[in-house]
C-alpha cells in the first residue's frame, strides 16, 4: 500500500475546468460554479466489475472544502478492502501554480508520509478504470480546446467539446491524445467525457447516470467509466451526502491518523 | 513479575470499562488470520524446515464520539503447526490494549500502544521506543516485528501544524534474541540470554517528540532517554583459558535526533539525523554498545512502467571504536569485541549501506510484485523479491524469498544464522 494512493473518487471532486474561446469559457465557467461546492462530504463505493464478471468493491469516505479561491483541501480514509482500511490520504491542492501537498497514513506502519503524487504515472487507481494521471488537475495554458457541436447524447441536448494537449509532451503525459466532453446545455454541468487513446481510439467513457442537486450546486453522485477496449468498467455510488461546512481540523495530518 | 504484569493489565483494564457507557458508542471488529510456513535453503546447511504459524489478530475498537474516546483492544495467538509445537508467550498476547481521550488541543493515551518517530520506513534511528523481534526470518515481517509498552503519552497540538508529544514508558522489554546459549569457542564462554518478559532492573524511558507537517516542509525533533532493548554484555574476565558465563545487561540511552521530509519535483527526500549516547560513551567496554550518529537518508520515486521506487542511505559514526580496555589478553579481547560489535551492528567505525524497494502492480493491482534489495558494508548483498496474489477482497496468497549473496560472516554471535529461506502464505482480513 505504498504505492502513492489518490482515490478515483476525487476525480468526481476535481474535475478540472479546461478553458479556451468565449464560447467555451462561458461554458466550463458555469460548469466550475456548479461543481465548486464550498465544503462536501460522502461515502464512496466503487464497484470494479471485469469482463467476466469478477467483481471487486472499495469503500472510501471523502472530504472536501474550498479554502479559498487559491487553496483545496481534500481527505480520504478507505474503510474497504481491509487490506488497506485506515489508510488516508490528505491532499492541500494550490490553484496557483503551487505544487500540491499530499500525505498518506499507512496504518501498518503508524507513519504519515508525504508523497508527489504525479510520480504516480499512468497506472491504474486500485486496479479501477481511473489512472492516477486522471487525477490531477490540468495545466489550463497546457490545453487547446474546440466547441464542436451541439448535440443530443443519451436524451440530454449538450453542448460537445474536444480538449487535447497542446504539445506532445503533455499528451504524453495525460496519457490520451483528446477528450470529449458533453456539457448539458440547461446548466453546463458536465455529463459524459470520452478518453482516445494514442492512436485516436475510444478509450474510455465516464459517465454520470446521477447527480445531487443542492441549490445551484450539481454534484455527481453516480458514475461509471468503462473502459471500452477491455470491457472492464468501475461504477462509483456516491451516498450520505452533506454540504455542511467540514471544521479545518479535518485537514490535518491529526485527523488523517485518528480517523 | 507475573502479578506486577496482571495488575497492569487488571488497571488498564479497569480504566477502559469505567468509561461511562451512556455516550454514542460505535463499535469496530477488524480481525486477521494467516498461515505461513518458512523453508531454509541456506546452501551449506541444506533444505529444513524453520517455521510455521497459525496467527490470529482480532480487534476491538469503540469509539465515543461525544465523549472524544476511543478503546482499542487487540490481541495476538500463534500457534506452531508444523515441526515442534511451538505457541506465542503468554506476554505477548496483548497487542494494543489502550484508552485515548481527545480534546481540541490535547490528546491523552494510557494503555499498551505502538508508536513510530521519524520518517524512514526501515532502519529509522528514531525507532527508539519498543523492543524488536530479532528472531524474524523475513526483514519485513508486518505481523510479529515490534512489541508494543505500556505507556502514557500528552500530545499537545498548538496549531493544526504542529504537535507536541510527550511519553512516558514505566517498563520495556528486551529485544527477542534466538532462544538457545551461544558458545563461543575462542574463549570458552558463553553468551547467556535474559529470558525476561519485561526489563525491571531498568526502568523508565521518557521521549518527547515536535512535529511539523507545513507547506513545504515536514520537521520532526526527538529526545529520548529510554531503556536501550539490545543487551550490552558483562564480561567479568577477558581469557582465553577460562570459561564465564557472560550475561546480557540493559542500560539506559539519549537520543537527540532532528528530521525532515520534503518534495524535490516529482520525488521525496526524507532525513534523519540522530545522536545516539550510550552508557559507555568512553568506548572501555567491549562488550556494550557504541555511541554513534546515525544519518538515513530515503528517497522516494516513481521509475518508468509505473515502477514505485524507494531508496535508503544510512551511513553511521561510531564514536571511540576499538578503544576498548584489552585486559591482559588482547587475542581474546579482539576476538570477543568482534563478536559483541558485530552483534551490536557496529563493526566498524564508519558504516555505510544501502536498501533499494521497487514494486509494480499487475493485473489491475490484484497481483503486486516487490523486489528488496540491500547493499551492505559487509560484501553480502542481499535479495528480497515477493509476490502477493489477492484472491478476493478479503484473502490472498503471498510469496517471497530471503537471500543472501556470499559467504556469511564467520561470527559465532550471529543474530540470525539462518539467512536464506523461502516463505508462503495465506491471509485473510476482515
Amino acid at each position: 500500500m505504498k504505492k502513492i494512493i489518490i482515490t478515483l473518487i476525487s476525480f468526481v471532486l476535481i474535475i478540472s475546468p479546461l478553458s479556451a474561446g468565449k464560447t467555451v469559457e462561458e461554458i466550463l465557467a458555469e460548469f466550475d460554479k456548479t461543481i465548486s461546492v464550498p465544503s462536501l462530504q460522502g461515502t464512496f463505493t466503487v464497484k470494479l466489475i471485469s469482463k467476466n464478471g469478477d467483481t471487486r468493491e472499495i469503500k472510501a469516505r471523502a472530504y472536501q472544502k474550498l479554502v479559498d479561491n487559491k487553496q483545496n483541501n481534500r481527505l480520504f480514509i478507505f474503510d474497504f478492502p481491509p487490506r488497506v482500511r485506515g489508510t488516508g490520504l490528505l491532499v492541500h491542492s494550490f490553484l496557483d501554480g503551487r505544487d500540491n501537498n499530499m500525505w498518506i497514513y499507512l496504518p501498518t506502519v503508524k507513519r504519515v508520509k508525504r508523497i508527489a503524487l504525479e510520480s504516480s504515472g499512468g497506472g491504474y487507481f486500485m486496479g479501477s478504470d481511473f489512472t492516477y494521471r486522471d487525477l490531477i488537475a490540468n495545466d489550463l495554458n497546457n490545453m487547446k480546446f474546440e466547441l464542436l457541436e451541439e448535440k443530443t447524447m443519451n436524451g440530454t441536448e449538450s453542448y460537445v467539446i474536444k480538449c487535447w494537449g497542446k504539445n506532445q509532451e503533455v499528451i504524453k503525459d495525460l496519457g490520451y491524445s483528446y477528450m470529449i466532453s458533453y456539457y448539458k446545455k440547461e446548466n453546463s454541468v458536465m455529463h459524459r467525457r470520452e478518453f482516445f487513446d494514442s492512436d485516436s481510439k475510444l478509450l474510455k467513457i465516464y459517465q454520470v447516470d446521477d447527480f445531487h442537486v443542492s441549490g445551484k450546486y450539481h454534484y455527481p453522485t453516480k458514475i461509471t467509466m468503462t473502459n471500452v477496449q477491455t470491457e472492464h468498467k468501475s461504477i462509483i455510488e456516491v451516498t450520505e451526502i452533506s454540504t455542511k461546512d467540514i471544521p479545518e481540523r479535518y485537514f490535518t495530518t491529526r485527523y488523517l491518523t485518528d480517523k | 513479575m507475573q502479578s506486577r504484569f496482571i495488575a497492569y493489565i487488571l488497571i488498564t483494564l479497569s480504566i477502559l470499562f469505567l468509561v461511562p457507557d451512556c455516550f454514542a458508542v460505535e463499535h469496530g471488529f477488524k480481525f486477521v488470520s494467516f498461515a505461513d510456513y518458512y523453508g531454509g535453503i541456506e546452501y551449506s546447511d541444506g533444505y529444513e524446515n524453520l517455521r510455521s504459524r497459525l496467527f490470529f489478530r482480532p480487534e476491538y475498537s469503540a469509539n465515543f464520539e461525544d465523549f472524544g474516546s476511543e478503546i482499542i483492544i487487540s490481541a495476538n495467538l500463534w500457534a506452531q503447526p508444523i515441526g515442534d509445537p511451538n505457541f506465542i508467550d503468554p506476554y505477548d498476547i496483548p497487542n494494543e490494549v489502550y484508552f485515548s481521550k481527545k480534546t481540541e488541543l490535547f490528546d491523552f493515551t494510557v494503555g499498551q500502544k505502538l508508536i513510530t518517530y521519524g520518517f524512514a520506513d526501515i532502519y529509522g534511528p528514531f525507532n527508539a521506543p519498543h523492543s524488536t523481534n530479532q528472531t524474524l526470518l523475513s526483514l519485513d515481517d508486518q505481523f510479529d516485528g515490534r512489541r508494543p509498552d505500556p505507556l502514557f503519552q500528552l500530545r499537545f497540538y498548538p496549531t493544526l501544524e504542529d504537535i507536541v508529544e510527550f511519553t512516558y514508558i514505566p517498563l520495556t522489554r528486551p529485544d527477542k534474541e534466538q532462544p538457545d546459549d551461544v558458545y563461543l569457542p575462542e574463549t570458552h564462554d558463553t553468551v547467556v540470554w535474559d529470558d525476561s518478559s519485561y526489563l525491571t532492573d531498568n526502568l523508565h524511558s521518557f521521549f518527547m517528540n515536535y512535529k511539523r507537517y507545513g507547506e513545504n516542509l515536514d520537521i520532526q525533533l526527538l529526545y529520548g532517554w529510554y531503556t536501550e532493548h539490545t543487551p550490552d554484555f558483562v564480561v567479568t574476565n577477558i581469557s582465553s583459558s577460562n570459561s564465564y558465563d557472560i550475561k546480557p545487561e540493559y542500560h539506559h540511552k539519549h537520543t537527540i535526533g532532528a528530521a525532515y521530509a520534503t518534495r524535490v519535483g516529482n520525488t521525496t527526500l526524507s532525513q534523519d539525523f540522530a545522536l545516539n549516547i550510550t552508557d559507555d560513551f568512553s568506548g572501555k567496554d567491549l562488550a556494550a554498545q557504541d555511541s554513534d550518529i546515525t544519518v538515513n537518508t530515503q528517497i522516494l520515486a516513481n521509475l518508468p512502467w509505473n515502477i514505485l521506487s524507494q531508496y535508503t542511505i544510512v551511513y553511521c559514526y561510531f564514536f571511540n571504536h576499538d578503544e576498548y580496555d584489552r585486559q591482559s589478553d588482547s587475542k581474546a579481547a579482539e576476538y570477543l569485541a568482534e563478536q559483541f560489535h558485530d552483534f551490536h551492528n557496529q563493526p566498524y567505525q564508519h558504516i555505510l549501506f544501502f536498501v533499494g524497494h521497487f514494486e509494480k502492480s499487475f493485473l489491475r493491482e490484484k497481483l503486486k510484485a516487490q523486489l528488496n534489495m540491500g547493499f551492505f558494508f559487509s560484501p553480502n548483498i542481499y535479495v528480497a523479491p515477493r509476490l502477493a496474489y489477492s484472491i478476493t477482497d478479503t484473502s490472498r496468497l503471498e510469496t517471497g524469498i530471503e537471500y543472501t549473496f556470499g559467504k556469511p560472516k564467520d561470527i559465532d554471535l550471529r543474530r540470525n544464522p539462518s539467512n536464506d529461506n523461502f516463505f508462503i502464505r495465506f491471509i485473510m482480513q476482515y
